[in-house]
């Protein structure tokens, strides 16, 4: 399996959504899993290779912004629609995909993870095309 | 002249702007596009052309980020040090002009046009936003 393939355009959050709006770090696209960094406080782009302590937010990018502008995290929703094709009953975690040595802010299956990844759960798919979300961050590697 | 060309990645609200976050787009909607918010609560961009939200009863603002249809936007409703992301002219008051959620100077619009003020630009780069309609056309 790999990485899940998100139509920003398509990302939308349920009404029942709990969502944190903040400060962009770095751009950030609708769908992108994002964290709240110790540093400075921004929000930025997560990945499973490094360490996000089980202390620390995570959440879904609900919008388009690039840095220091306000971006919209979403951190737990009933019925959340990802912009991107599920298989039902699976879990999704953030995934250990890197660009040039930097967190990609990417979604894969649990399965997908390697022994040194943490493991950050952000959602169980419903359906094929909706995820009950509610963000873990287990600060461990499995 | 024309409207102002904005740089999205350029567009930045002040520490003492006055921000909107908890309602979403109508449409796609990028970085400093003059927007108002609709019966439903839903942003839309402005047109000097219609009557229809530029009514001296919305709510007006600039959209500091992007999002498509349904998604939430972050919308600036005041700021004196407001940095629209392109180049204006000191001076100049700008408002919203006949192209949907563009900004033009108040000078560009013409008869038949709504004039919805967005604010005088205080440098090349900043306006002090505090937007107000006229609810009438020229």
């Amino acid at each position: 399996m790999s990485d899940l393939s998100i139509t920003p355009s398509s990302v939308l959050c349920s009404s029942n959504a709990v969502i944190m709006v903040g400060q962009a770090g770095m751009e950030l696209v609708a769908g992108d899993l994002i964290y709240l960094s110790f540093v400075g406080g921004y929000w930025e782009r997560a990945g499973s290779s490094f360490l996000i302590p089980a202390t620390v937010a995570i959440g879904w990018a609900l919008n388009h912004a690039y840095a220091y502008q306000p971006i919209s995290a979403m951190l737990s929703d009933p019925n959340f629609v990802p912009g991107a094709t599920l298989v039902q009953g699976e879990t999704y975690v953030v995934s250990p995909t890197e660009i040039i040595g930097v967190r990609a802010g990417k979604v894969c299956p649990v399965g997908d993870l390697g022994p040194t990844n943490y493991r950050c759960v952000v959602g169980v798919a419903i359906s094929t095309t909706n995820l009950l979300v509610k963000t873990i961050t287990t600060g461990t590697t499995g | 002249m024309s409207d102002v060309s904005i740089t999205q990645s350029s567009v930045l609200a002040s520490t003492g702007g006055q921000i909107i976050t908890q309602f979403t787009a109508g449409a796609e909607l990028t970085a400093g596009m003059f927007v108002y918010l609709d019966s439903s609560n839903i942003w839309q961009k402005v047109d000097a052309d219609s009557a229809t939200g530029t009514e001296t009863t919305r709510v007006f603002g600039v959209v500091l980020n992007h999002g498509y249809t349904g998604q939430p936007v972050a919308v600036n409703a005041r700021d004196s040090d407001f940095t629209i992301g392109g180049t204006v002219v000191a001076g100049t008051t700008y408002v919203a002009s006949t192209n949907a959620g563009g900004i033009c100077p108040r000078a560009d619009l013409g008869s038949g046009d709504y004039v919805v003020n967005l604010g005088p630009a205080t440098t090349t780069g900043k306006i002090n936003l505090n937007p107000t309609a006229t609810g009438t056309p020229i």
